[in-house]
């Protein structure tokens, strides 16, 4: 990894390339989508430095047939300016490397209800808090780049 | 009784709670809409309850019940670090309760873990980003299942694309925007 701390520590572990998505008509913001799994399932999901929790969308929540009874119920958030009922999950994300190693998280995940079908059918969404948290990451536009590693390269 | 006829801290906790789905049951909402009257009967210097406030226990001496009600409403008025440490410090002190642990588990801060990627694994990352980033306006809202950079099969829904394809190993299955 090119990146590196003054004492020769890396500062990352891995990273991705092609993760910048210039507005469009139909996706009037910028975004950052990178690639990775969750619970196993390989897809896209989007950086929200504003958001809260991993927010998984309806349609990959439904393909992972996640287990209600492991869930924490009633939950509402913001998602919007839309208030959206959903549960809480311990969900295991990881984020693939093109270059370096994957980064594999064990994060708190929202997961609307089966009725709110008016939530877009965008990537799922990748928080700051209770998500990337413990996450270094930085974004090299020059390149295109979105480097990431563990906030403790111990861990 | 309307809610213009309870006490404006009152009204304002009840109309929170009943919007935000925050309670499971209306005794649950009861129990809560009785501690908010006490802490007003004690006097201006009480605590407000609002759910902008969520009550803060001291986990010593609360009982596991009191700490998960306290729990979900900080849950609810969007305290969710507060939350996070109720839970933490109450499954430390309640370590056999059901949902303190729960909580506790659900709610932990991340953990992070650096995994080693197969020199293929990193290919096929790669290759994926590039079929992405050129085929984006071309397939933009539809959902495509691709596998090494290569297009195995789109779809207008993400059910439609799993029922096509059928195994989903190796394949990103993503919308594209």
């Amino acid at each position: 990894m090119p990146l590196f701390f003054a004492d020769g520590r890396p500062f990352v572990t891995g990273s991705q390339s092609q993760v910048f998505y210039a507005p469009t008509r139909a996706e009037p913001k910028a975004r950052l989508v990178l690639r990775g799994t969750i619970e196993g399932l390989t897809t896209q999901a989007m950086v929200d430095t504003g958001g809260l929790y991993l927010f998984c969308m309806p349609s990959v929540a439904r393909a992972l047939h996640l287990e209600a009874a492991q869930a924490l119920g009633a939950q509402t958030i913001l998602f919007r300016d839309e208030r959206v009922r959903g549960t809480l999950h311990r969900l295991t994300l990881t984020v693939l490397a093109e270059e370096g190693a994957d980064l594999q998280l064990d994060v708190t995940a929202f997961v609307p209800d089966a009725g709110y079908e008016n939530v877009p059918d965008l990537p799922s969404i990748l928080g700051l808090h209770s998500c990337l948290e413990r996450v270094r990451f930085a974004f090299d536009p020059a390149t295109d780049t979105f480097y990431f590693g563990p906030a403790s390269l111990a861990g | 009784m309307e809610l213009t006829e309870l006490p404006a801290d009152l009204a304002s906790f009840v109309e929170h709670a009943l919007a935000s789905g925050t309670y499971p049951s209306a005794e649950a909402l009861i129990a809560d809409a009785v501690r908010v009257l006490r802490d007003q009967e004690a006097g201006p210097t009480a605590r407000p309850h609002t759910p902008d406030t969520p009550a803060h226990l001291a986990v010593t001496t609360s009982t596991p019940e009191d700490l998960v009600q306290a729990i979900r409403q900080a849950l609810a008025t969007g305290e969710v670090g507060q939350a996070q440490q109720l839970a933490l410090e109450g499954a430390q002190r309640y370590p056999t309760h059901v949902a303190l642990q729960h909580y506790a588990r659900v709610l932990a801060p991340p953990t992070a873990h650096v995994v080693p990627a197969s020199p293929a694994s990193r290919a096929s990352v790669k290759a994926n980003g590039a079929w992405l980033s050129s085929h984006r306006s071309a397939y933009a809202g539809r959902w495509v299942a691709l596998r090494d950079g290569t297009l195995v099969r789109d779809a207008d829904s993400l059910e439609a694309l799993v029922a096509a394809v059928g195994d989903t190993a190796g394949l990103l299955l993503t919308r594209v925007i």
